[in-house]
Parts: structure tokens; sequence; C-alpha cells
């Protein structure tokens, strides 16, 4: 039996997405003290449970946004800190919503509000913690600096999206299934670089120039698709997919293997394909 | 800044709870029967 331990990312995944869902209960009560404020015909009490309540949601939802960022920055191998403190930010928020709430729409005094406020701010912290502030550089090699990993794949990142997303609204189910497969491929090829940044310089031009290059044209072909496109759009269209595939496919085992000469076959292939004024 | 262990979660849990989670609770019922 191996001891290896089983590498599980779905649990994971799931754990960082219901994160911190629990807070959106902590201001039902107001809610419902806000309608029974107003049955009674309490302006001061519907405007005390009210703003409770909105603060108490708008903490939640910094929260969760702060832990939806800081679990993507766990996954990663590389990663800039995020940019807003947003846990901090809820965590405060929340001592102000507890504080604000306790002395407003409770009979508790004001130095007791405001140890309540601390306290909820204090519980946020040891429950959740702040956010992450350092980035994560990874094993970066000499000849790449930490910012330009990150830099470019923050931008390759979003390319794939936006090939991702483009890639969904194509309606020939082969034409869509090969764009998910680059993707995919793509995808993993991103992966390999926060494994190993010295491949970055290798695959920069991949990135720049046919990731780039892909996404105009399935952008195009996403155009004029229902408008019945020309044969030699179409022809175009396919032969680029196939070859685009193959150059992700060569790239990958260029990465494994060491080996450029098939990458710069590749490369001019589509290059060529890229060039063909029909298609680009 | 390092993970929360289980203990530091559970104590967060309980402060938050006892705060945050029950102030809401004391303002429905005082509005409710005050």
């Amino acid at each position: 039996m191996s001891s290896a331990k089983r590498y599980n990312p779905d649990i994971q995944q799931l754990s960082g997405k219901v994160r911190g869902i629990g807070l959106y209960l902590l201001p039902i009560p107001l809610a419902l003290a806000t309608l029974i404020a107003l049955w009674k015909g309490s302006p001061g009490g519907v405007i005390a449970n009210l703003s409770g309540f909105a603060l108490f949601s708008l903490a939640a939802i910094m929260a969760r946004r702060g832990l939806r960022l800081e679990n993507e920055y766990r996954q990663r191998k590389i990663a800039r800190a995020p940019g807003t403190p947003w846990k901090f930010i809820a965590a405060v928020t929340l001592g102000i919503a507890t504080g604000v709430t306790a002395w407003l729409s409770t009979s508790y005094g004001l130095l007791i509000s405001i140890l309540f406020g601390l306290g909820a701010f204090g519980g946020f912290y040891l429950l959740y913690g702040f956010d992450p502030r350092q980035d994560k550089t990874g094993k970066i090699s000499l000849g790449v600096t930490g910012e330009e990993v990150i830099e470019m794949l923050e931008k390759a990142e979003k390319k794939l999206a936006a090939l991702e997303e483009t890639g969904k609204q194509i309606t020939d189910p082969s034409y869509a299934a090969a764009v998910q497969r680059i993707v995919a491929d793509v995808r993993k090829i991103i992966n390999g670089i926060e494994e190993d940044p010295s491949d970055l310089p290798r695959t920069r031009k991949f990135f720049n120039t046919y990731l780039s290059g892909i996404l105009r044209v399935t952008d195009r072909y996403v155009r004029v698709q229902h408008a019945e496109p020309d044969a030699e759009l179409i022809k175009g269209f396919t032969t680029l997919l196939h070859d685009f595939e193959q150059t992700v496919r060569a790239h990958q085992a260029e990465l494994l293997e060491n080996d450029r000469f098939d990458l710069d076959v590749q490369i001019k292939v589509l290059d060529t394909q890229l060039n063909k004024e029909s298609i680009s | 800044m390092g993970k929360p262990t289980p203990l530091r979660k559970f104590l967060g849990m309980l402060l938050l709870l006892s705060t945050a989670g029950l102030i809401p609770l004391v303002s429905l019922i005082q509005t409710l029967f005050g």
C-alpha cells in the first residue's frame, strides 16, 4: 500500500467555496426585528435594526470576497497577494456592525457595546485570519523575476478565460470541442509554468502571439457563424484549430523534452495560418 | 499568515457566535417583547 496522501482538489475547492457562508445567517434576526419594529410603529427601531442588517450583510459579502481570493491564492503556486484586504475590512465592518447594533438596538450601554464589537472583530480574526499580504513567487530561477511570471500568467489566464467564453458561443459541436481541448491543454501549460517558471521565456512568444491569435480568430468566427460564413473562412478556421491543437501539444512536449525542433515547425505552420488574410 | 489551527477556529467560532451571533438575537427579542 502506498503511504502517499490522496490528492483531492475537489473537496478543497468546495470548502473554499462555502467558507464564510454562515456569516449571511447572522443578520437574519435583524431583518425580522426590522419588520416587527415596523409593525409596532417604531421608526427608531426600524432604522437601528435596518442599519445593523445592512452592516452585517456588507461584512458577510466582503468576507466572502476575501475568502474566495484567499482560496485562489492558496491553490496557486505562484500568485499575487490580494490587492484589497477584504477580510480585514470585513472584520472591522463586522465589529462596527456588532457594536452599533448592540448600542442602538439593545439596552446595552456604550462601553459594553464597544466590547461586543471588539469581541466580534477578534472572533473573526481567530476563525478566518486576515488576508495574505505576500506575493507567492514559487521557485523562480535566474533570468525571470517573480513579478514577470505573475504578470505573464495573469495575462495568459485572462486570454484563456476569454477564449473559453468565446468557445462556449460556438454552435458547431466539433469546433466547440476543439476549442475546449485547446483551453484544457493551455491550462496544463500554465500549471506547468507555475511548477517550473524557468520555462517561461520559451512560452512567452506562445502566450503573447498565438494565444492572442487564436482568440482573435475564434472571436471573428463566432461573430460570423450565423451569417453563413464563406467556405474559405470555415476551411481556414478548421485548419487553424487543428494546427493550434498540434502547436499546443508540441509546446507541451517541448517543455517536457526541451526539444525545440518540432515546436519551431509547428509555429511556422501556425504563423502562415494566422497571416492568411481570410482569417486574421 | 498561516492557516488557523482547529483550536483557534473553535475559539474564534465561539467568540463570534457569542458576540456577532448573539447581538442580533438580543435585538430581536427586545424588539419583540420590549
